[in-house]
């Protein structure tokens, strides 16, 4: 395709439909769970019949998120496999990155940013976050579900302890990866690579210039 | 005044403030805020385990005011629809088998309370700790706080977990409405269960104890007066709690349900309105400092 020249393909349709549903389920399960956690955002709407529709939504939600990782790892292994590889690879430049971020995404100055590979060091602690929350909110998860009445009261206690924890680092995590794929300046075609998949080669070549090199250099072998 | 000063804000102050500031929008009003002590007026119920026959009578009663379906085989646990029981225990001398009567505490700082995503548990302006089961949702956060394991639920779904909790409601209908008491204090004929006002009880408990150590008692002691906050369901024991299954502390070192509720819900507030204030900031600094050349 000529008009797709300049443009790499980053993400496959698997990883990209993985994405979206792991968003639609954690938009499902933040809402109905805040309902269900903060007193002011929705006591009333959480009682009796309405607390039901409100726990079986975030049950619903849950089983949505549950089958993310499954699809992933059943339908793609190998892509599963490298993005795991690379969330959990860290070296010296990702100290680097941290020390040049404010500066670049506060004032654009890119002089002290280190090259990137296929996630920057901020999108790793977003990913490395996620899988951690995952984990810890599909266990304390279940054993709310199922576990009430069978495992002991301080497990139980310990689950909605860990699982609002998560909810919070998650949160948190969530504001910052949708203002810097959506609404910073510099991050225009970063959202095209999760939408479309492709991403402009320049934009690559910029943003990732270490995972660019990789592309390059299996091409030309 | 030095006007140049004072027009001149700080921007880590300004930051600072605002954080604070939107920080406290996610602090709840106080409203479920506890009250450090009980109040003298507040209404109670006292149990004298040295008075108590075990004739089940309040467990009659019990079942009869709140009209809860009879049960064939005596169940040896509360549940959702067994509110009250009686239960045999071995006592300090092997040979004594005193009986010892369970209920909802009805504790001050109530877990169960402030776990309560729905306020169907809530105090009511007696003290006590009242139920309105239309509210409840099911989610049985009481069930796994309460540190007298007393609110049950009833029939659960385990898919979509539907249920309703139950426990003693101190006969809150009666009460509020001034025309009793809880119908299991005003049934027994032994003089086990009284109730009436908290601080007339709790000065009664303690001439009871008084006289019982008198008597040779020496374990003899009151049960409730501060324990998790002062309970409104007195005990007077003839022996150190544990020997009733009663927790020693209630609350233990850390309360997990105050933690979870009063701590990491407004600090998370807190966490995730920062996040939020501060990538407002970098959105407001990076759209006029950074100039994007358009391909």
């Amino acid at each position: 395709m000529a008009d797709r020249q300049k443009e790499i393909l980053v993400f496959n349709t698997t990883q990209r439909f993985v994405h979206w549903l792991h968003t639609a389920a954690f938009a499902v399960l933040m809402i109905t769970g805040a309902m269900l956690y903060i007193p002011w955002f929705g006591n009333s709407i959480a009682q009796g019949a309405g607390g039901y529709a409100i726990r079986l939504i975030h049950r619903i939600g849950a089983v949505a998120f549950m089958l993310v990782p499954v699809i992933y790892v059943v339908e793609t292994p190998k892509e599963w496999l490298a993005s795991m590889k690379r969330v959990f690879t860290w070296n010296k430049d990702d100290l680097g990155w941290l020390k040049a971020a404010p500066a670049y995404y506060f004032l654009g100055d890119e002089e002290a940013m280190p090259p990137q590979d296929k996630f920057n060091t901020g999108q790793k602690l977003f990913y490395l976050t996620v899988v951690i929350c995952m984990v810890g909110f599909i266990v304390t998860g279940l054993i709310m579900w199922f576990g009430k009445g069978t495992v002991p009261a301080w497990m139980f206690q310990w689950s909605v302890f860990l699982h609002d924890l998560c909810t919070i680092a998650y949160a948190a995590f969530f504001l910052v990866h949708f203002v810097l794929s959506v609404m910073h300046p510099l991050m225009k075609g970063a959202i095209n690579g999760m939408l479309f998949g492709w991403m402009p080669e320049e934009y690559v070549k910029h943003h990732h210039a270490r995972y660019y090199q990789k592309l390059r250099a299996d091409k030309s072998e | 005044m030095d006007s140049n000063k004072r027009a001149t804000v700080d921007r880590r102050d300004f930051l600072k403030l605002t954080g604070v500031g939107l920080g406290g929008l996610f602090l709840q009003p106080s409203g479920q805020a506890f009250a450090s002590a009980p109040n003298e007026e507040d209404a109670a119920i006292l149990y004298d385990v040295s008075k108590c026959t075990g004739c089940r009578v309040c467990e009659e009663a019990c079942k009869e005011y709140n009209s809860l379906p009879i049960e064939t085989t005596p169940p040896s646990d509360l549940s959702a629809i067994k509110w009250n029981l009686i239960k045999q225990r071995q006592g300090v001398d092997a040979a004594d088998w005193p009986f010892f009567y369970y209920q909802c505490m009805h504790c001050t700082d109530a877990a169960c309370v402030m776990v309560c995503p729905t306020e169907a548990l809530h105090k009511d302006a007696e003290g006590f700790v009242a139920f309105d089961q239309k509210k409840c949702n099911g989610c049985g956060y009481c069930t796994q706080f309460c540190p007298f394991g007393v609110p049950h639920l009833g029939d659960v779904n385990l898919i979509t977990g539907q249920a309703k909790a139950a426990k003693c409601t101190f006969c809150q209908e009666k009460v509020r409405a001034g025309t009793g008491g809880p119908s299991c204090a005003e049934a027994c004929p032994t003089g086990a269960l009284t109730w009436g006002r908290r601080g007339t009880l709790l000065e009664e408990a303690k001439a009871r104890v008084a006289d019982l150590k008198a008597e040779g008692y020496k374990e003899a002691r009151l049960y409730g007066e501060s324990e998790a906050g002062g309970l409104h369901r007195l005990s007077i024991l003839l022996d150190e709690p544990r020997a009733y299954g009663l927790p020693a502390d209630p609350q233990g070192p850390i309360s997990f349900s105050f933690i979870w509720q009063k701590v990491i819900q407004p600090l998370g507030g807190i966490a995730v309105g920062a996040t939020a204030l501060g990538l407002m900031i970098d959105w407001l600094v990076a759209r006029t400092q950074i100039k994007v050349e358009e391909a």
